[in-house]
């Protein structure tokens, strides 16, 4: 080794390591301990993040029930406004909730179809505008990134994700509420976190419940209606025409699963108010919706098109509170029952 | 599995508990290189084969330059071992590279030139454990070192886990011995080991991942809309990241091969602190710039071959020092730019004959050489906006708003800037007063309670940092 590279070994000291260490890891787990204890004592309760890891357990379990799984694509519209308790009261089968939050669902739906070994149903949110980016792949998709994980993923990778949970759900320190920033933000304001639960909670099945009369009602719907503005002004225009051609590959996708003995089921859960009107003005369902399923035969359910859906409101203008989403479930199921759209054996 | 994950831990402590175990030296090895091999497979199994092509390859043509001494034949298997080990280096890493850009040349000159884009995945590491192997043939080649008598010994060198998939680059020569007679650490090295693995978490996960990259992640995955400010901060926030980040997995790789008896060489040395681009180097990632000295500059021709020559040898050192990191001519910029101001250094030394001297430390004149040194660091600044920036356009677009005043859209808040400026401010100052020392100096001379609650706190900050898991930033070269 040249002699201008030192090396630490030679730099050693003698020193009492043994004493250093068990003072050192003693007095860590007193502030570690006492950390998640004061904010244990201020009502912070661990919970997981809906992270990949997490994602990646759920999608596993496609293939357990066989033609029997129910899976749940879609966005933080299907993970919120899908009561999967309700469904699972209704049918007598657990839903795999797979919806991703900010993201479409059609990624999930595209790699459901490419599995041979997947045949189950699938519910899968759909919205008009989803099929302006069908298709592009993009990299940086939440979606694609988390199904690239997931494939890759092996012994060690599914360890790492199991002992992260394991460390979220029992340790109240490592909620994101509770970090550097969050917390030298309210210091600021000479106060600390507040433990009082944020206005949706995670369920213990990836699914999500809000409850609307915690927030700031008005100043959620304007933000949801300037974001959904903004992303409106930058959606690139789609004809009737362009836009039925990109769903050419919802067919392939649809039948790749069908073939298997799985089932697709389209939905499109409510808009409202000025949301709703945006959507609908952009793509007039007559002229996008409607042709689209008709020609492509796709099984569908539009909140719009059902006495028992179409009065459901979003307090928000894109999501349903949690006391509308069971109502609404229940009702949905029993569209699909009657339809007889779910797996045999499924209950009434 | 990276440091700084609950699987690494398990791993770690069964091969710490194996290791000292009544197993012989030889079963001991042997456990070591399969606890290597399955640390490399946790990443992508099937691409163990090409670590154990290059191992072997090298292996053989070390043992056929030893066999003879005719001049030639030493040659052509020195050739295949380079050929081998470059040729893979090559395929993997810069073969999208090298399409990339003989297409943009052929279409420049009018050819209507769109093949499909390869789907090449790198095998991790690939840069670092190439340069090992090709270092063993090299130093044989060169009668440094007879070859290895123990394949084991020989693989331990290529694959031993600590270092496998980003350094130090370990030399044959250093290394090879300490594999001859068992290896245990005393309490001296398990207790500094484990230090330097704590200090290591720390730097990634605490200041790296947890503070300076969400900064840099911001300016650098939004530019057009990027202040003056905000430029400046950004880059600041990734210089900090990629020092702690490399640093931080350095000191956790030479703690873990500590732990287990072993010696590493350093790989940094107070850089913020350089005074001047030979210093720079002489602290930055000393295991590569080491070997890109003795095994492609010295290669060259070095410093012997008069001025130009020198010059010339410098920059190409440089360039083919950037592009080692990546495949874009992000880096090979990065390396010009290292090559230019090393060029323009030995100029200046030409001009001015009597060398600069660094009083020792503790004087007071150290002090004036403060402003070289904040010169040195803000001239480094410069080039990793190169490193970062996710295209050469990007890159300019960035210097641009750096050296003009152009308002922030990011929103950037004052805590984030507070973060970015304090850690900055508090890194240059910590490796100014330390430049000269080490680590071990530093708490070799604290109390052993003060080293037992500074370590504690350590602790406490990595388990309750932010669980924002981001890979090693040296994991993609």
């Amino acid at each position: 080794m040249p002699s201008s590279i030192s090396i630490s070994n030679d730099r050693l000291w003698p020193a009492p390591w043994l004493r250093t260490w068990i003072t050192s890891v003693a007095i860590a787990v007193v502030l570690i301990g006492g950390w998640e204890g004061f904010w244990r004592a201020r009502g912070f309760v661990p919970r997981r993040n809906d992270d990949v890891g997490w994602w990646a357990q759920e999608r596993g379990k496609v293939y357990a029930g066989g033609t029997r799984s129910v899976v749940l694509l879609g966005s933080s519209r299907m993970q919120l406004g899908f009561d999967t308790r309700v469904f699972a009261q209704k049918t007598g089968i657990q839903p795999i909730q797979l919806a991703i939050d900010n993201d479409p669902g059609v990624d999930v739906l595209r790699d459901l179809a490419n599995d041979a070994n997947f045949n189950g149903t699938v519910v899968c949110e759909l919205m008009e505008k989803y099929l302006v980016w069908i298709g592009q792949d993009s990299d940086s998709s939440q979606a694609n990134q988390w199904l690239r994980d997931y494939h890759a993923s092996n012994v060690f990778s599914r360890f790492e994700w199991r002992a992260r949970g394991l460390a979220q759900t029992s340790l109240a320190f490592r909620l994101p509420d509770l970090s550097l920033q969050n917390l030298v933000t309210n210091l600021r304001q000479r106060r600390l976190p507040s433990s009082e639960p944020f206005y949706i909670a995670m369920n213990p099945d990836r699914s999500k419940s809000a409850d609307y009369a915690r927030t700031d009602l008005d100043r959620l719907k304007a933000f949801h209606e300037a974001d959904v503005q903004e992303e409106f002004a930058h959606l690139p225009q789609l004809s009737p025409a362009e836009f039925f051609t990109r769903s050419k590959l919802l067919t392939v996708w649809v039948a790749a699963i069908e073939a298997r003995g799985g089932r697709v089921i389209f939905l499109r859960f409510p808009s409202s108010g000025v949301i709703w009107q945006l959507e609908n003005g952009r793509f007039p369902r007559p002229e996008f919706w409607d042709p689209l399923i008709k020609v492509r035969k796709l099984t569908a359910i539009h909140f719009a098109e059902y006495d028992t859906l179409k009065d459901f409101t979003c307090p928000d203008g894109t999501h349903l509170d949690y006391r509308e989403a069971a109502p609404f479930t229940a009702a949905v199921t029993e569209i699909m029952l009657q339809k007889q759209l779910l797996p045999v054996n499924a209950s009434r | 599995m990276v440091f700084n994950s609950w699987t690494f831990i398990v791993f770690f402590l069964i091969v710490l508990l194996l290791h000292h175990l009544p197993f012989s030296w030889k079963v001991k090895k042997f456990n070591l290189l399969v606890a290597s091999y399955i640390f490399y497979a946790a990443w992508n199994p099937p691409f163990v084969v090409i670590l154990w092509f290059t191992t072997v390859v090298d292996w053989f043509m070390a043992r056929q330059i030893a066999k003879t001494d005719r001049i030639g034949e030493r040659r052509f298997y020195l050739i295949v071992s380079l050929v081998a080990n470059l040729g893979l280096l090559g395929f993997f890493k810069y073969g999208a590279f090298l399409l990339e850009s003989f297409v943009g040349v052929a279409n420049f000159a009018g050819f209507d030139f769109h093949p499909a884009a390869p789907s090449i995945v790198l095998p991790i590491g690939i840069s670092f454990y190439t340069f090992v192997t090709l270092s063993y043939t090299i130093d044989v080649y060169r009668r440094v070192i007879p070859p290895s008598r123990s394949f084991l010994d020989y693989a331990m060198l290529v694959t031993f886990f600590p270092h496998l998939v980003a350094g130090p680059i370990l030399r044959a020569e250093s290394f090879l011995p300490q594999c001859v007679e068992p290896r245990q650490a005393d309490r001296r090295q398990m207790g500094w080991g484990w230090a330097l693995i704590v200090i290591g978490l720390f730097e990634k996960v605490v200041l790296a991942d947890g503070m300076l990259a969400p900064v840099a992640d911001q300016v650098y995955g939004a530019v057009a809309r990027a202040g003056t400010a905000e430029a400046w901060l950004g880059t600041l926030a990734f210089s900090g990241q990629i020092f702690f980040d490399f640093d931080g997995y350095s000191l956790c790789a030479i703690g873990a091969a500590m732990c287990l008896g072993f010696a590493f060489p350093d790989n940094f040395r107070f850089p913020c602190a350089a005074v001047g681009f030979s210093d720079f180097w002489r602290r930055w990632h000393i295991s590569l710039s080491t070997w890109l000295r003795d095994y492609l500059y010295v290669s060259l021709g070095g410093n012997r071959k008069g001025p130009v020559r020198t010059y010339a040898n410098l920059m190409l050192t440089m360039l083919l020092g950037g592009l080692w990191h990546g495949a874009s001519w992000r880096f090979v910029i990065w390396g010009g730019l290292h090559g230019t101001y090393l060029i323009a250094e030995r100029g200046l030394r030409g001009l001015f004959p009597r060398p600069v001297k660094v009083p020792r430390p503790g004087r007071w004149s150290q002090l004036r050489l403060i402003p070289l040194a904040l010169l040195t660091y803000f001239l480094v600044l410069i080039t990793w906006v190169f490193f970062r920036a996710h295209s050469v356009g990007d890159a300019f677009r960035i210097l641009k708003k750096m050296f003009s005043v152009v308002p922030g859209g990011l929103g950037l808040g004052a805590f984030s800037a507070a973060v970015v400026l304090i850690v900055t401010a508090g890194t240059l100052i910590w490796h100014w007063c330390v430049r000269d020392s080490s680590l071990e100096q530093v708490f070799a001379r604290c109390p052993w309670w003060l080293t037992a609650i500074i370590f504690a706190i350590l602790i406490w900050a990595i388990a309750t940092a932010p669980g924002d898991n981001r890979a090693f930033i040296y994991f993609h070269f």
